[in-house]
């Protein structure tokens, strides 16, 4: 895809502190047609796409085609961002719409990975704690469980969830409020002694 | 939402825990704004449920910030490989295509022009026809100089002078004769003759006298005095 190149005249911001401002230069260049920029903006999202995508397929050649095709529609419309939202957003925004489009064509791919950790940490108490989470979001409906994993994983605020998802903001509550509910009982080792004071109180 | 007693006597003012519970989430990951911040830090410090739920949720966010498995920076950069094949691949497709398809595309914009055209003179037919066939202009109708004029014509002579003949020799000859031109046809080659005087004097010695000049090819009498 042949690109205009045009001066930029944009601040240089890849050295700051602000990803934000970083992400939408990469963008913007890329939009010119600036590869190094492009594969910078692709570098410093495949890990997170790449691990929210593998909460929903087991399957790491999907999970690698699926970032592929997202970035290859960032690179296509990059042009066309119209900064409404954060890069990143729309970067997400574009990974759940190619996710949720290969789930459909293939639902053979839609088995979550039920790796347990690597143990790469010496803290068995992490170790364990991963393992639990993992199991409490694979016990999540697919919408719930990617509710938890932007908000919680990615730090997507509210209003962020619910551009990526495209719904409604009472939808992204709605859906958290059930998933907290529902890992409140299957996770009760993360709840403590308070959890379980809580759960007596409750009971 | 689980509420004891004095936290509910306590928080009487204060908003209800379901909105507190539904702000926790924002307030762990750092998205939510100040206000609801204080909002929550401000509920938090007189509600001990509250503060067990957002325990749970902060070893929540954690398990779930540690868990999971990242690309490793290898697969990250054959990733990358693949895709920038696959960029530079479709731009050449891209190109071709473009290039393949601007004669296409230059034809069926032709097509389309054409038959706009075609539509448009059938519409025009359509409606100018019948105003067509309705109207009658006399200047339409083909006429000869052997017809017989709508209009009665004063000519008694039909002269075809040949084309050698001069202006000055003709004029000459008009003039010894009494006559002047009253029509012609189109192409000035033959004239209706009449007498100058306009009377109606001999047509039949006229006409014989203007064959003998030279230079007349036809010299009949025409109309009323070829009657006679």
């Amino acid at each position: 895809m042949p690109r205009e190149g045009r001066p930029d005249t944009e601040p240089d911001v890849e050295g700051g502190k602000e990803p934000a401002a970083r992400d939408l230069q990469w963008l913007r260049r890329a939009g010119q047609g600036d590869r190094a920029a492009f594969e910078r903006l692709y570098l410093h999202h495949y890990h997170r796409l790449a691990r929210f995508l593998a909460r929903h397929t087991a399957r790491r050649d999907l999970v690698d085609e699926i970032v592929n095709e997202t970035m290859w529609v960032v690179w296509r419309d990059a042009n066309q961002f119209r900064g409404d939202a954060k890069v990143a957003t729309w970067i997400f925004g574009i990974a759940y719409r190619c996710l949720m489009k290969t789930l459909r064509d293939r639902p053979v791919a839609s088995e979550p990975s039920t790796a347990l950790s690597e143990g790469t940490s010496d803290d068995a108490e992490q170790v364990e704690r991963s393992d639990w989470v993992r199991r409490g979001l694979l016990a999540l409906p697919p919408e719930q469980r990617m509710t938890m994993e932007l908000a919680y994983y990615l730090g997507q605020s509210c209003e962020e969830i619910a551009a990526i998802m495209d719904v409604a903001v009472g939808t992204v509550k709605a859906r958290l409020f059930h998933a907290r509910l529902r890992l409140r009982n299957t996770l009760p080792a993360l709840g403590g002694e308070d959890s379980v004071h809580a759960d007596a109180a409750r009971g | 939402m689980p509420m004891r007693r004095e936290d509910e006597a306590m928080n009487t003012s204060t908003l209800p825990h379901r909105q507190i519970w539904e702000l926790i989430p924002w307030f762990v990951n750092g998205s939510a704004g100040t206000a609801e911040r204080q909002t929550v830090e401000d509920h938090l410090r007189q509600c001990a449920d509250c503060r067990d739920e957002y325990a749970f949720q902060s070893r929540l966010r954690a398990g779930i910030a540690e868990d999971g498995v990242d690309g490793d920076e290898r697969q990250a950069q054959d990733g990358l490989r693949r895709l920038l094949a696959r960029i530079d691949l479709e731009s050449d497709t891209d190109r071709s295509d473009r290039t393949g398809a601007r004669a296409p595309r230059r034809q069926h914009l032709l097509q389309r022009v054409l038959i706009a055209a075609v539509l448009v003179q059938g519409i025009g037919l359509a409606v100018l026809a019948p105003l067509l066939l309705q109207r009658e202009d006399p200047r339409t109708e083909y006429r000869t100089l052997t017809s017989t004029p709508t209009q009665p014509s004063s000519a008694v002579i039909r002269l075809v002078p040949a084309p050698t003949l001069t202006l000055a020799e003709l004029q000459a000859m008009l003039g010894a004769e009494d006559l002047r031109i009253v029509e012609s046809n189109a192409g000035g080659s033959i004239y209706g003759l009449a007498f100058e005087s306009g009377g109606a004097a001999d047509a039949t010695r006229t006409v014989e006298r203007l064959r003998a000049y030279r230079g007349v090819l036809l010299a009949e009498p025409i109309g009323s005095a070829a009657s006679r």
